[in-house]
Protein backbone atom coordinates (compact mmCIF):
# COMPACT_ATOMS: atom_id res chain seq x y z
CA UNK A 1 0.00 0.00 0.00
CA UNK A 2 1.73 3.17 -0.78
CA UNK A 3 2.34 5.81 1.86
CA UNK A 4 3.88 8.94 2.21
CA UNK A 5 7.62 7.81 4.40
CA UNK A 6 9.89 9.93 5.80
CA UNK A 7 12.68 8.45 6.44
CA UNK A 8 15.99 8.85 8.45
CA UNK A 9 17.97 11.11 8.03
CA UNK A 10 14.91 13.87 7.64
CA UNK A 11 13.67 15.99 9.62
CA UNK A 12 9.96 17.88 8.94
CA UNK A 13 9.24 21.16 11.11
CA UNK A 14 5.28 22.21 10.33
CA UNK A 15 2.03 20.63 9.19
CA UNK A 16 1.29 17.50 7.61
CA UNK A 17 -1.83 17.50 5.99
CA UNK A 18 -3.98 14.99 3.59
CA UNK A 19 -5.82 11.33 3.05
CA UNK A 20 -2.43 9.28 2.39
CA UNK A 21 -1.41 7.23 5.01
CA UNK A 22 1.84 8.73 6.98
CA UNK A 23 4.75 6.56 8.32
CA UNK A 24 7.35 8.10 10.01
CA UNK A 25 11.12 6.82 10.03
CA UNK A 26 12.16 10.43 10.59
CA UNK A 27 11.57 13.38 12.68
CA UNK A 28 8.68 15.54 12.74
CA UNK A 29 7.64 18.77 14.68
CA UNK A 30 4.03 20.71 14.35
CA UNK A 31 1.19 19.25 13.96
CA UNK A 32 -0.62 16.61 11.15
CA UNK A 33 -3.87 16.52 10.27
CA UNK A 34 -4.98 13.27 8.39
CA UNK A 35 -8.12 11.64 7.34
CA UNK A 36 -5.84 8.19 6.85
CA UNK A 37 -3.64 6.28 9.24
CA UNK A 38 0.01 7.23 10.76
CA UNK A 39 2.95 4.91 11.48
CA UNK A 40 5.63 5.97 13.97
CA UNK A 41 8.21 3.51 13.48
CA UNK A 42 10.49 2.06 15.65
CA UNK A 43 13.35 4.76 14.73
CA UNK A 44 10.30 7.44 14.00
CA UNK A 45 10.48 10.32 16.64
CA UNK A 46 7.38 12.65 16.75
CA UNK A 47 6.82 15.80 18.62
CA UNK A 48 3.42 16.93 17.31
CA UNK A 49 -0.47 16.96 17.83
CA UNK A 50 -2.01 14.56 15.52
CA UNK A 51 -5.57 13.78 14.13
CA UNK A 52 -5.97 11.16 12.06
CA UNK A 53 -8.01 7.72 11.76
CA UNK A 54 -5.64 5.28 13.08
CA UNK A 55 -2.03 6.28 14.93
CA UNK A 56 0.37 3.56 15.65
CA UNK A 57 2.88 4.33 17.76
CA UNK A 58 6.20 1.98 17.72
CA UNK A 59 8.70 4.86 18.18
CA UNK A 60 8.68 8.04 20.40
CA UNK A 61 5.76 10.01 20.54
CA UNK A 62 5.38 13.14 22.72
CA UNK A 63 2.13 15.22 21.91
CA UNK A 64 -1.60 14.72 21.90
CA UNK A 65 -3.32 12.26 19.38
CA UNK A 66 -6.74 12.47 18.67
CA UNK A 67 -8.05 9.27 16.63
CA UNK A 68 -11.06 8.61 14.87
CA UNK A 69 -10.86 4.96 14.92
CA UNK A 70 -7.71 2.99 16.87
CA UNK A 71 -4.73 4.16 18.94
CA UNK A 72 -1.94 1.43 19.34
CA UNK A 73 1.24 1.88 21.04
CA UNK A 74 3.30 -1.35 20.33
CA UNK A 75 5.69 -2.91 22.37
CA UNK A 76 8.75 -1.09 22.40
CA UNK A 77 7.12 2.55 21.24
CA UNK A 78 7.36 5.22 24.06
CA UNK A 79 3.77 7.49 24.21
CA UNK A 80 3.75 10.92 26.26
CA UNK A 81 0.81 12.73 26.26
CA UNK A 82 -3.10 12.84 25.77
CA UNK A 83 -4.54 10.65 23.47
CA UNK A 84 -8.04 10.19 22.98
CA UNK A 85 -9.87 7.49 20.69
CA UNK A 86 -12.74 5.12 20.90
CA UNK A 87 -10.45 1.74 20.88
CA UNK A 88 -6.88 1.82 22.38
CA UNK A 89 -4.52 -0.82 22.77
CA UNK A 90 -1.06 -0.44 24.65
CA UNK A 91 0.89 -3.57 24.14
CA UNK A 92 3.32 -5.40 27.00
CA UNK A 93 7.19 -3.71 26.53
CA UNK A 94 5.19 -0.03 25.64
CA UNK A 95 5.86 2.78 27.47
CA UNK A 96 2.93 5.53 28.35
CA UNK A 97 2.54 7.93 30.40
CA UNK A 98 -0.05 10.71 29.90
CA UNK A 99 -3.90 10.50 30.01
CA UNK A 100 -6.14 8.25 28.16
CA UNK A 101 -9.87 8.73 27.19
CA UNK A 102 -11.65 6.82 25.40
CA UNK A 103 -14.38 8.34 23.63
CA UNK A 104 -17.79 5.96 23.47
CA UNK A 105 -18.47 4.82 20.23
CA UNK A 106 -20.65 1.51 21.00
CA UNK A 107 -18.75 -1.38 23.04
CA UNK A 108 -15.59 -0.41 21.20
CA UNK A 109 -12.81 -3.28 21.15
CA UNK A 110 -10.96 -1.63 24.18
CA UNK A 111 -7.21 -4.10 24.76
CA UNK A 112 -5.05 -3.56 27.11
CA UNK A 113 -2.57 -6.27 26.65
CA UNK A 114 -0.35 -8.15 24.27
CA UNK A 115 -1.84 -10.95 22.00
CA UNK A 116 -4.40 -12.97 22.94
CA UNK A 117 -2.56 -15.24 25.48
CA UNK A 118 -1.07 -13.10 28.65
CA UNK A 119 -4.20 -12.05 30.37
CA UNK A 120 -3.04 -10.30 33.83
CA UNK A 121 0.60 -9.51 35.13
CA UNK A 122 2.29 -7.69 32.12
CA UNK A 123 0.21 -4.43 32.84
CA UNK A 124 1.84 -3.18 36.46
CA UNK A 125 5.23 -3.83 35.18
CA UNK A 126 5.49 -1.43 32.08
CA UNK A 127 2.66 1.26 34.25
CA UNK A 128 5.23 1.08 37.31
CA UNK A 129 7.97 2.45 35.65
CA UNK A 130 6.91 5.60 34.46
CA UNK A 131 4.58 6.43 37.61
CA UNK A 132 2.37 9.81 36.18
CA UNK A 133 -0.74 8.37 37.48
CA UNK A 134 -2.44 11.17 39.50
CA UNK A 135 -3.72 9.67 42.70
CA UNK A 136 -0.31 8.43 44.68
CA UNK A 137 1.18 12.10 44.03
CA UNK A 138 -1.49 13.87 45.78
CA UNK A 139 -1.31 10.74 48.55
CA UNK A 140 2.31 11.22 48.85
CA UNK A 141 2.27 14.90 49.30
CA UNK A 142 0.23 14.88 51.75
CA UNK A 143 1.72 11.81 54.07
CA UNK A 144 4.94 13.64 53.64
CA UNK A 145 3.94 16.64 55.91
CA UNK B 1 3.22 -0.74 6.86
CA UNK B 2 5.57 -3.66 5.98
CA UNK B 3 7.03 -3.34 2.80
CA UNK B 4 10.47 -4.41 3.32
CA UNK B 5 11.26 -5.40 -0.65
CA UNK B 6 11.29 -1.82 -1.65
CA UNK B 7 14.81 -1.36 -3.10
CA UNK B 8 14.76 2.52 -3.61
CA UNK B 9 14.98 3.82 -0.04
CA UNK B 10 13.56 6.75 -0.04
CA UNK B 11 11.53 9.60 1.61
CA UNK B 12 8.55 9.98 -0.39
CA UNK B 13 5.33 12.27 -0.06
CA UNK B 14 3.09 11.20 -2.11
CA UNK B 15 0.34 12.64 -3.49
CA UNK B 16 -2.68 13.18 -1.29
CA UNK B 17 0.07 14.40 1.43
CA UNK B 18 0.57 18.05 2.21
CA UNK B 19 3.44 19.11 4.19
CA UNK B 20 3.59 23.15 5.01
CA UNK B 21 6.32 23.87 6.97
CA UNK B 22 10.69 23.65 7.07
CA UNK B 23 11.97 19.91 5.86
CA UNK B 24 15.51 19.30 6.69
CA UNK B 25 17.89 16.45 6.67
CA UNK B 26 20.53 14.66 4.50
CA UNK B 27 18.82 11.86 2.72
CA UNK B 28 16.93 12.07 -0.75
CA UNK B 29 13.73 13.22 -1.00
CA UNK B 30 10.57 11.96 -3.65
CA UNK B 31 7.50 14.68 -3.71
CA UNK B 32 4.64 13.58 -5.59
CA UNK B 33 2.15 15.28 -3.32
CA UNK B 34 2.45 18.87 -1.90
CA UNK B 35 5.16 20.94 0.15
CA UNK B 36 5.06 24.29 0.76
CA UNK B 37 7.71 26.30 2.99
CA UNK B 38 11.47 25.77 3.15
CA UNK B 39 13.49 22.67 2.27
CA UNK B 40 17.14 22.35 3.33
CA UNK B 41 18.92 19.30 2.32
CA UNK B 42 22.98 18.20 1.97
CA UNK B 43 20.76 15.61 -0.33
CA UNK B 44 18.50 14.82 -3.84
CA UNK B 45 15.57 16.27 -4.04
CA UNK B 46 12.89 15.49 -6.72
CA UNK B 47 9.81 16.90 -7.32
CA UNK B 48 7.79 14.64 -9.27
CA UNK B 49 5.62 14.74 -12.39
CA UNK B 50 2.45 14.40 -9.59
CA UNK B 51 4.04 16.62 -7.17
CA UNK B 52 3.69 20.48 -6.52
CA UNK B 53 5.95 22.82 -4.50
CA UNK B 54 5.97 26.27 -3.60
CA UNK B 55 9.21 26.68 -1.48
CA UNK B 56 13.02 28.13 -1.13
CA UNK B 57 14.62 24.98 -1.76
CA UNK B 58 18.59 24.73 -0.59
CA UNK B 59 20.04 21.09 -1.97
CA UNK B 60 23.02 19.06 -3.35
CA UNK B 61 20.89 18.07 -6.78
CA UNK B 62 17.06 19.35 -7.64
CA UNK B 63 15.11 17.42 -10.19
CA UNK B 64 12.02 19.28 -11.24
CA UNK B 65 9.54 17.05 -13.17
CA UNK B 66 6.45 18.61 -11.67
CA UNK B 67 5.60 22.63 -10.76
CA UNK B 68 7.64 24.55 -8.20
CA UNK B 69 7.54 28.05 -7.49
CA UNK B 70 10.24 29.59 -4.75
CA UNK B 71 14.41 29.78 -5.18
CA UNK B 72 16.72 26.97 -5.63
CA UNK B 73 20.59 26.88 -4.39
CA UNK B 74 21.94 23.68 -5.26
CA UNK B 75 25.95 22.81 -4.58
CA UNK B 76 25.51 20.29 -7.49
CA UNK B 77 23.20 20.90 -10.05
CA UNK B 78 19.40 21.33 -11.08
CA UNK B 79 18.03 19.65 -13.58
CA UNK B 80 14.07 20.84 -14.97
CA UNK B 81 12.75 17.82 -17.22
CA UNK B 82 10.42 18.12 -20.48
CA UNK B 83 7.33 17.87 -17.75
CA UNK B 84 8.44 20.47 -15.10
CA UNK B 85 7.28 23.98 -14.60
CA UNK B 86 9.15 26.29 -12.72
CA UNK B 87 9.32 29.82 -11.51
CA UNK B 88 12.32 31.27 -9.32
CA UNK B 89 15.80 32.38 -9.32
CA UNK B 90 18.27 29.66 -9.76
CA UNK B 91 21.61 29.81 -7.81
CA UNK B 92 23.49 26.50 -9.26
CA UNK B 93 26.98 25.40 -11.32
CA UNK B 94 25.42 23.44 -13.25
CA UNK B 95 22.14 23.32 -14.96
CA UNK B 96 19.81 21.45 -17.20
CA UNK B 97 16.64 22.33 -18.71
CA UNK B 98 15.51 20.08 -21.31
CA UNK B 99 13.21 20.64 -24.48
CA UNK B 100 9.47 21.12 -23.37
CA UNK B 101 10.31 22.59 -20.10
CA UNK B 102 8.53 25.56 -18.91
CA UNK B 103 10.50 28.08 -17.04
CA UNK B 104 10.46 31.94 -15.74
CA UNK B 105 12.97 33.57 -13.35
CA UNK B 106 16.70 34.20 -13.57
CA UNK B 107 19.77 31.87 -13.09
CA UNK B 108 22.93 32.78 -11.67
CA UNK B 109 25.90 30.53 -12.39
CA UNK B 110 29.37 30.49 -11.19
CA UNK B 111 32.21 29.98 -13.50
Amino acid sequence: MPATKILPGIRIEGKILGNADVKVEGEVSGEIKLTSSIYIAKNGKVKADIEAVNVYVAGDFTGNISAREFIQVSAGGKAHGEIKAPAISIEKGAKFSGKIEMVEEDAAATVISAPAESAEPEIEASVEEEQELEVPAAATETDAE
Amino acid sequence: MEDKKEAAQNTVIIAGTRIEGKISGNTDIRVEGEISGTVELDSTIVIAGTGSSACSIKAKNVVIEGAHTGDITTQESILISPDGRVKANLKTPVISIEKGAKFSGSIEMSF
